[in-house]
């Protein structure tokens, strides 16, 4: 429960993470206005997906971790404890975004928010994971997504997978 | 200049960045091609998706001064703030035009349109390119971090483009950097302004005047 707790205030306290939930709620809130026909979630995903990256990639500036793991020893854990909390604040962002947008799904937004976080742990830099999830959900994915259905199960057997990776890579590799 | 591209070329993240600008377009011909009939534009509307390689070049040629305080070792050796950014902004020009003539020799070999006559729209593919990674690298020099102006350019190069949106509310954003700039290799674009190839040219590259004015006077007063 304190592991939870820190993890909490870590998100919660983050300049960066605010300003992300700041232009993703003005970005949707001027889309739904502006651009009527148009629909909003794929643009507010972004901001989920730099959401996830933020959250994540802040532990490995600076060396962050090593003071978080001197705290917390159990990887694994703590790796388990930072999804659970990731996704707790994700979905009130969520619920919120999806309100003003007046559509969407907010489940499928926190699950592309914890994906975004496993993949941001993996790769340990804001940037690199930037380009790999935007590169997938916005360059690539166009043209190999046409060959599933839009189902939640999909997005969730994803983020489940990517956030073992990211477990096993944590434990294992050096901080 | 000669330490600038070797700073560039100690990035790892520089070679992936290069990387993606030479892969991704041709890959993209050949995955379309089944899809999307042969037209005007084949080749050249995934060589406007390539710039995702320039994007991520400028941003990390700028972004990587400012991990761990690199920027004021380089500020060390180059005391004068102009010249070093001169330097770091004509090795980013050249590594992307280098990276943007061979990925569009290669992407219009591969949809098998690479005539004569295709001369003046790869320079304008290779301006178009050269043009995006100074405007990603100039937006990082005043953020300092890469997220923002990836995020933003990266969703804007894409099918759900902020631009394309734009269009829908004011004709007015044909003058928007990408889309002014796509004119000068697209023929068939469905956005309102007709501006003639090197008009698109000359309103992108004001644009980017613009973005490097601003972040150079900023780099010249701000503390490393």
């Amino acid at each position: 429960m304190n592991t939870a707790r820190a993890e909490l205030l870590k998100l919660a306290s983050l300049p960066a993470l605010a300003l992300t939930v700041g232009l993703t709620w003005g970005l949707t809130a001027l889309l739904a206005l502006v651009a009527d026909g148009a629909d909003p979630i794929p643009y507010a995903r972004a901001g989920f997906l730099v959401l996830g990256v933020l959250a994540a990639s802040s532990e490995y500036e600076g060396g962050q971790l090593r003071s978080t793991l001197l705290g917390t020893p159990g990887r694994a854990r703590l790796q388990v404890v930072k999804a659970l909390v990731l996704a707790l604040v994700a979905t009130p962002v969520a619920v919120v975004t999806v309100l003003i947008a007046d559509t969407g799904d907010a489940a499928y937004l926190v699950l592309v928010t914890l994906l975004a976080g496993a993949v941001a742990t993996v790769l340990r830099h804001a940037v690199a994971g930037v380009v790999v999830v935007l590169g997938y959900y916005y360059v690539l994915g166009p043209f190999v997504r046409d060959r599933f259905d839009d189902g939640l199960w999909l997005p969730a057997a994803w983020a489940l997978a990517a956030w073992c990776a990211a477990t096993a890579a944590v434990v294992r590799r050096d901080a | 200049m000669r330490t600038e591209l070797l700073k560039l070329a100690g990035l790892p993240s520089a070679w992936v960045a290069a990387a993606l600008g030479l892969l991704i377009p041709p890959l993209l011909v050949t995955l379309n091609a089944r899809a999307v009939p042969a037209g005007t534009d084949t080749g050249f509307v995934e060589l406007t998706v390539g710039v995702l390689g320039p994007l991520v070049l400028g941003t990390i040629a700028a972004g990587s001064e400012y991990r761990g305080g690199q920027l004021r070792t380089s500020l060390v050796c180059v005391p004068s703030r102009l010249r070093l950014l001169a330097a770091k902004t004509g090795a980013v020009t050249l590594t992307v035009a280098v990276t943007a003539a061979l990925s569009a020799v290669l992407t219009l070999g591969v949809a098998g349109v690479l005539t004569g006559g295709a001369g003046p729209r790869i320079a304008g593919v290779v301006v178009y390119w050269v043009l995006g990674g100074l405007l990603a690298y100039g937006i990082t020099l005043l953020t300092r971090s890469g997220v923002l102006p990836l995020t933003v350019l990266i969703v804007n190069t894409t099918a759900v483009s902020f631009s394309y949106l734009l269009t829908k509310v004011t004709p007015l954003a044909a003058y928007l950097p990408d889309l002014a700039g796509a004119r000068m290799y697209l023929h068939d674009m469905d956005t309102p302004g007709d501006l003639a190839p090197v008009t698109g040219g000359l309103v992108m590259a004001a644009w980017v005047a613009a973005v490097l004015g601003v972040a150079g006077y900023v780099f010249h007063r701000r503390d490393a």
